[in-house]
Order: C-alpha cells, then sequence, then structure tokens
C-alpha cells in the first residue's frame, strides 16, 4: 500500500490487487453527525445526498449512467465521524471515477429546487427507520447515554431540523468540510500505482485547500448512574437494548473489548461495509446461550465499531413472544455480572480470538471490502491501525478483559431501553 | 475470462461444481437441495421453515452444543436460506478448516436429528418473527402481493413461514419425514468456490458422500396461474407507522422462457438501473417522493412475479402509484429509447466481473446455473445472450408484461382508504 498527500493536503492510499479486473475508489470526508451544532442535525447526510445531484462539469442528466455504463456500482453513507463516496468497476474505469469524486470535491450545484425535493426523499428515508421499532429504540438509547457529545443526535437528523433547514446551511457546510484537505482518497484493485497516482494529480491536483477546520472539543462527562427509558406504541413485539459508553478506537481498552464482545455475542469483525452482513458465529456465546437458547429471546446481538471518539457498545435483544422484558434483562444482568465478576476463560479467549482471525479473512475478501477499511481508519484515526488489528487482537491477554469488562460493564455506565408494545 | 468450473456427479446423484480462486485463504461452501417451500406438505405452509432452523441443532453423531463449538471455534456462521424451490446451507471458512466443515455440513445434511427441546426453542423464535413481520409494512405489502397474485395455497403464494397456529403444531415426527421424503442425493448440488484443489474437494466431496444412498423423490410441479383481469387495490392500515409501503406488482415470466433476457433489460431500465430506473428517476429523484422505489423480476420454474416497491410518506400515497401508472404507460406507448436500451446492456455486461468478485458470490452464481440448466460456460456467454437482444424485444416485453389495468396494488402503513372504487 502507498500512502502520500498532494500539496493540497489530500491523503491518497493506493493498494495494487490484480485478482480480478476492477478497481474501487472511495473518496473520506472527515465529516459526520458529530461536527454538526443544534439545529443542522442531519446536514452532513442531506449533503451527501446532495452531492449525488450534478456538478459544474456533470450534468444533472448525465450523473445517472456515468460510471453505470462501466458496469460500476455506486454508493456513499455518512455516519458519526465520516462522509464517504465509492465507485467499484471494471479498472479501465479509474480515470472516470476519479473524474466523479473530484468533481464532487470542488463542484457541486446545490440548485435550490434540488434541496427541496432533497428533503421530502430524506424525510421519507427517516420515517422508513422508524417504522422498525429496534431502530427507533436505539436511536433514543444513544440520545439518552449522551448528555453533551454530539454523538447523542441520530445521523440522518431530528425532523424539525430536517424540517427547516436551508439550501444556504447546505450548501455552507459543504463548501467548509469538503476541501481535499479534509479528505482522503483511496483506490484498491487491478491497477498501476505510479500511474494511478499521476490520474490523481491530474484530477484533484488543482483544487485549493480549504481553511484548516477547527475540531469538536467537547468530551462526553462520565456517566454517574444507570438511565432508563421506556417507549410505549402500538406495535407486537418487545425489544431490549443496554448501551455502554465504550472506549475509542485508540483506546488500549478497544481491543480487550472486541474481544469480550466476541464472547458475549460472537464476533463480528471490524468492517462496517461487510462485517454486519453476515451474522456472526454466535451459538456458544454467552449470551446466546442465556437469552436464546433458554427461550427469552429470539436474537440478541451486540455493536462495537472503531471509532474516533468514545461511543457506544450495545447489544440488542429481541424478546420472545410469552417472555418478558423484565425477564430478558434480569437474564442480560446476571450473564453480564457474571463476566464482569469473573472475567472470561482461556478457553473463551481462545475461540474470541481464532474468530476475530477467521472474520478478518473473510472481510478482505474484495477490492471494495478492502478500499473501505483503508478509507476508514484513516478518518477516524490512521491506517496504521487498521494494519495493527490482528496483532492487537492476537495480544489481547485474560487479565485485560477482566479489566475491561469490570471498567465498562459497570452498572453507573450504562443506559437500559425498553420498546413495550401496546 | 471464465469460470470454467469443475463438475462432477457422483455416483449416487450428488453434483459438485468446484472452482478454484486464491485472493484469500478462504472457502466458500454452498448446499442446495431441491427442497424449498414448495414441498410444504398440503396445508402445512412453514414446515420446510420450522426444519431450516432446527436441521443444523443435532445429527445422529454430534449434540447442538457440539455443532455450535465446531462453529463457533472455526469462526463460522452458517447460512440457511429458504426460497420457494431451494433448502440452501452456505458458509465461508478458512481454507486450513475446509475438509472438517464439509463433512460437518454433510452430516447435517444427511442426518439430523430433530432435537424436541431444540424444536420446541426454534418454534419460539420463529413465532416471534411472525409477530414481528406482522408489524413490517414493507413485508406485509409484499406477502399480501404474492398472495393475491398467486391465490388458493399456490406454492409462490404462500407464507414461507406459515402461521403461528400452525407453526405451534408442528411435530418432530412431520419434520423427520419431511426430512426423509425430500432430501436425498439426486437433489442435492454442491458449489465450493475458493483456495482449495478441485481434485482435493471432489475427493473430500465422494468420501463425507459415497455411502448414502436414497431413491430420488418425485418431483414437485408448479403449475402456472392465470394472470389478473382487472386491477385491484388492497389496503392495510397499520397507522402505528411513519411511512407507508407499496407492493404493485404482476405474474410475469419463467426463467426459461425465450423472452427473458428481454424482460430483464427492461426491468433494469424501468426500476433498476441507477437508483430504480425510470420509477426511480421519476418518483425518487424529480418528484422527491420516496427514499426508494425499485422493481424486481423474479424468473422462476413457474413464471414469477415483477414487482414494483416504493415507501413513502402516507400522503404521498395516491401520487406514487398514480406516477407508476403512469411511468407504466408511458412505457407500454412509447417503448424505451435505444440509448436506454444501450445504457442498460452495458450495464449488465459490465457489471458480470464485479458481480463474480468474491468466493461467496461466485458459488452462488454456480448454483444458479445448475438449478436453472444454463450450462458451465453461461458466465462466458451471457453477454452474447445480452447483445443479441432487440428494442423491439424489449418493447414487446414491456407490452406482454405491464398493463396498470391489470396491476394488483398493495399498501401498507398509516393509510387508509378514503374512497371505495
Amino acid at each position: 500500500m502507498r500512502a502520500t498527500r498532494l500539496d493540497n493536503g489530500l491523503k491518497v492510499l493506493i493498494q495494487e490487487e490484480h485478482t480480478a479486473p476492477l478497481a474501487s475508489v472511495w473518496c473520506w470526508y472527515k465529516v459526520g453527525s458529530k461536527d454538526e451544532r443544534p439545529g443542522l442535525t442531519g446536514v452532513s447526510h442531506w449533503c451527501e445526498h446532495m452531492n449525488f445531484k450534478g456538478t459544474t462539469n456533470i450534468p444533472r442528466d448525465q450523473v445517472k449512467g456515468i460510471i453505470e455504463k462501466y458496469g460500476g456500482a455506486w454508493n456513499g453513507y455518512t455516519w458519526i465521524d465520516q462522509t464517504t463516496y465509492l465507485e467499484t468497476a471494471m479498472s479501465a474505469a479509474l480515470d472516470r471515477m476519479l473524474f466523479i469524486e473530484s468533481e464532487r470535491m470542488a463542484s457541486c450545484l446545490y440548485h435550490p429546487d434540488d434541496c427541496d425535493s432533497e428533503r421530502t426523499v430524506i424525510i421519507s428515508e427517516l420515517q422508513g427507520g422508524e417504522n422498525d421499532p429496534d431502530q427507533l429504540l436505539d436511536q433514543e438509547v444513544t440520545a439518552t447515554a449522551f448528555k453533551a457529545h454530539p454523538y447523542g443526535h441520530p445521523t440522518i437528523g431530528w425532523l424539525p431540523d430536517l424540517q427547516t433547514m436551508t439550501r444556504d446551511d447546505l450548501y455552507g457546510y459543504y463548501r467548509r468540510f469538503y476541501v481535499p484537505n479534509n479528505a482522503t482518497l483511496v483506490i484498491v484493485g487491478d491497477v498501476d500505482t505510479d500511474e494511478a497516482l499521476r490520474r490523481v494529480e491530474h484530477h484533484f491536483g488543482a483544487i485549493q485547500p480549504g481553511p484548516a477546520i477547527e475540531r469538536l472539543r467537547t468530551v462526553e462527562p462520565p456517566q454517574t448512574g444507570e438511565r432508563r427509558l421506556t417507549l410505549r406504541q402500538e406495535a407486537t413485539t418487545a425489544y431490549l437494548k443496554f448501551g455502554y459508553h465504550a472506549p475509542s478506537a485508540t483506546d488500549p481498552n478497544f481491543y480487550p473489548l472486541l474481544i469480550l464482545d466476541a464472547v458475549l455475542t460472537g464476533a463480528k469483525g471490524l468492517n462496517l461495509w461487510s462485517s454486519f452482513r453476515v451474522p456472526p458465529p454466535q451459538r456458544s456465546a454467552r449470551l446466546y446461550v442465556a437469552l436464546v437458547d433458554r427461550g427469552l429471546a429470539s436474537s440478541v446481538s451486540g455493536s462495537l465499531a472503531p471509532t474516533e471518539d468514545p461511543f457506544l457498545y450495545t447489544m440488542s435483544v429481541t424478546v420472545n413472544e410469552g417472555a418478558t422484558l423484565a425477564s430478558a434483562e434480569a437474564a442480560l444482568l446476571e450473564a453480564l455480572a457474571d463476566v464482569e465478576r469473573n472475567g472470561v476463560t482461556e478457553a473463551e479467549l481462545a475461540k474470541a480470538k481464532a474468530q476475530l482471525r477467521a472474520r478478518l479473512v473473510f472481510d478482505n475478501d474484495s477490492v471494495t471490502n478492502i478500499a473501505h477499511q483503508l478509507g476508514y481508519y484513516e478518518t477516524i484515526g490512521s491506517v496504521d491501525l487498521f494494519a495493527e488489528a490482528p496483532g492487537r487482537i492476537a495480544a489481547v491477554t485474560l487479565d485485560e478483559v477482566a479489566t475491561a469488562a469490570r471498567a465498562i460493564l459497570a452498572p453507573s455506565n450504562r443506559t437500559v431501553g425498553w420498546f413495550e408494545p401496546q | 475470462m471464465s469460470l470454467n468450473p469443475v463438475r462432477t456427479t457422483l455416483d449416487n446423484g450428488v453434483t459438485l461444481l468446484v472452482k478454484q480462486a486464491t485472493t484469500t485463504p478462504a472457502v466458500a461452501i454452498s448446499f442446495s437441495m431441491r427442497a424449498g417451500s414448495i414441498v410444504d406438505p398440503a396445508g402445512m405452509p412453514g414446515q420446510t421453515w420450522l426444519l431450516s432452523r432446527v436441521i443444523d441443532r443435532g445429527t445422529a453423531t454430534r449434540s447442538a452444543a457440539g455443532i455450535s463449538e465446531e462453529l463457533d471455534s472455526r469462526g463460522i456462521t452458517l447460512t440457511i436460506i429458504i426460497t420457494r424451490h431451494l433448502f440452501s446451507i452456505g458458509c465461508r471458512c478458512l481454507s486450513e478448516d475446509f475438509e472438517a466443515v464439509l463433512s460437518l455440513l454433510a452430516d447435517i445434511v444427511m442426518s439430523p436429528s430433530l432435537p424436541g427441546d431444540e424444536i420446541a426453542t426454534r418454534k419460539g423464535e420463529i413465532i416471534t418473527s411472525i409477530r414481528q413481520d406482522d408489524d413490517n409494512p414493507a413485508i406485509r405489502a409484499s406477502e399480501s402481493l404474492m398472495a393475491l397474485l398467486y391465490p388458493d395455497g399456490h406454492p409462490y403464494g404462500r407464507q414461507t413461514k406459515g402461521t403461528i397456529d400452525l407453526v405451534e403444531q408442528f411435530s418432530r415426527d412431520q419434520l423427520l419425514k419431511l426430512h426423509a421424503d425430500r432430501f436425498a442425493p439426486s437433489e442435492l448440488t454442491l458449489a465450493i468456490v475458493g483456495d482449495v484443489d478441485p481434485v482435493h474437494a471432489g475427493d473430500a466431496v465422494a468420501r463425507v458422500f459415497r455411502d448414502w444412498k436414497k431413491p430420488a423423490p418425485t418431483a414437485m410441479r408448479v403449475s402456472a396461474v392465470p394472470a389478473a383481469t382487472e386491477r385491484r387495490r388492497v389496503v392495510i392500515p397499520m397507522m402505528n407507522k411513519a411511512q407507508a409501503d407499496i407492493a404493485y406488482g404482476f405474474i410475469a415470466i419463467a426463467r426459461n422462457d425465450p423472452a427473458y433476457y428481454a424482460c430483464w433489460l427492461m426491468n433494469v431500465a424501468f426500476g433498476q438501473y441507477a437508483i430504480g430506473g425510470r420509477l426511480g428517476d421519476s418518483i425518487r429523484e424529480r418528484q422527491g417522493m420516496a427514499y426508494y422505489v425499485s422493481s424486481a423480476l423474479d424468473a422462476n420454474i413457474a413464471p414469477g412475479p415483477l414487482t414494483i416497491r416504493a415507501g413513502v410518506s402516507p400522503a404521498n400515497v395516491d401520487r406514487a402509484v398514480a406516477s407508476i401508472d403512469e411511468e407504466i404507460v408511458r412505457l407500454v406507448r412509447e417503448g424505451l429509447t435505444e440509448k436506454e436500451l444501450d445504457e442498460s446492456r452495458q450495464y449488465l455486461i459490465g457489471s458480470i466481473p464485479r458481480s463474480l468478485e468474491t468466493n461467496a458470490a461466485i458459488a452462488n452464481f454456480l448454483q444458479v446455473e445448475q438449478f436453472f440448466g444454463l450450462g458451465l460456460d453461461y458466465d462466458a456467454r451471457l453477454p452474447d445472450l445480452l447483445r443479441a437482444v432487440t428494442l423491439e424485444q424489449v418493447n414487446d416485453a414491456a407490452r406482454r408484461l405491464l398493463d396498470p389495468d391489470r396491476a394488483t396494488i398493495v399498501i401498507a402503513g398509516p393509510y387508509e382508504e378514503r374512497s371505495i372504487g
């Protein structure tokens, strides 16, 4: 992998993979919902939508099809720390993919009519999410867990902000964050590194850097007591969710907690783009045995993502028909108390490591997935974190897991959410 | 570049397709048994689904806990999927675990013990999952559409998971009988793709399956259903929800229909290309009404459906349905342009390498190739099959499949019919 930086500040990561005649290009921006101030929640995600709507040199009616003619797929996503755009297509389309991303960085239009029409699309996306009780509960648990840090508000934004945000809000935000000195361009695939770098310089070299971006300084104060909330709505199924403040990707406790999560709910891996598409191996995991095998829940899952600031480790339970939220919570608490008291066993540690080793191999099975990981880590910290991950996982000790369990699973660090169907 | 998989058939009828790929030190293993939900006994929809939830929870020689340990210690998740025609079990494993995992999967497929306590636990999960589906407008709309298109207990119209009442009644003996009746070597295709030598893989498969002897079950026939003759519209009010889901469809074609490639290209241009083809352009891009709108063609052994789906705010339901109608009328009346056809064709041809990048994707492709009898060189022939389609054939396909006056429409969500008729 070659890492370099253009004069305008753009970071460039290129990795050759010649197994298929494909290339994947991702352009990452260090801007996500944590960069949004009150009143503008959802602006990062809305900007992402606007950045698919034509540029100075790609008229609106030519956006459609610009990459499809090379058999390509494109997409984008926004989350708490990042906004990213990708194209994966025949490697012959590399120049076209770089052109699209350079246009997106410098020349999007934000036509007022397009901003208005996208408002209803985004509100429809929000409402579609609210149709899912588990997603609604997740949103409320997250908002309750954070008092100060903007990780607390949903990436899609709060509805009143989406109803009132203006075109100037959107465009101003775009101009502030979409600058080369706030971006990482990743290319993985059937390319020649030197030639690819020349094409990057050609498309991006003339884009002017923007003023240095002042970064968020808010630190979430430690939680001092358990928080609880209950949503009661007409529905069919009960859901239970625990959220614990968790270490950031660079915190020494991150990998011990990753191991602990594997012991509790099965290893997911570290790739947000691909890891969650295949459920984790979890049948012998502690919470599965405690809840699902005992008939209290139809599913249990854990979620821990590498993030720039400390985010949440969440556990989600779908309560079985016939069981109660209280009984599911009691079983969950009992299992967690045990691990908090006694840590995990040598055999569990070995199994968790074996699972993660396999998942990291599975996660690198395509140019798209590899490129995602390079850019994701560079955006939340450093690409080196990605390369270090296997070694860091292998080095985790039983004591470290026990320490992490005691520190993180403390009741005062917990937010409990109930979704109670009416 | 062509896949050129190695195909062998064992004496007992098991079919094996192997493709070596050394991108990662991993292997994708896929078992497909011709025992999908269509083999549910009459009046017992959901039995195959329940079998799929317990088949891997114990065998003649392995306990449920033992299987869990074998899988989890290797980082393996079994994915068991029931479609109308196939009962599929698949996973990814590290190359070093290939033989052990193959043996385990074979044991699960040939000799499940279906323990009573496991059946009871998995029934609870299924019942909860049916209740969740009942609260999901997108699922309610799609399932109701299928039940309307394929009425009277037709296997394509039944709820794959069954109903709560039925699931509660299913017995271990019924599941054992279903397995005994429908699981046989002649019905099984294995696709193995990854960092494994084809000869070695072939030997390993022969070793684990050679003693499995069973006669072939009688083939299941799925009858064709007459297309709707009038427009139908059903509303499922779910006033507790924020967004309404629309499912709008027709019975379309079988996979072996000579017009398949024309229908495929038509569907791509109409409801898939870029974000949702012409439908996406109108409903999402120009009118800003929906986060998602697209169409899907599910050509199957018997004629399957063409389904248009959209999620919209309740205030926009009528406008969205009217826009779907308008796009159909425009397509049928004016046809696609030569440019639209070329774009869709170029897209499908160009996306072949991308769709065959991972081991799991190749294994899935080989299974489709085998199931529909498309031939081992199908990936190499596909570009020419698409190039041979003319604009006239595509426009014929639109006229044949799409007609607002014969559409079946289901709307589920916070919406109520204001006037009937």
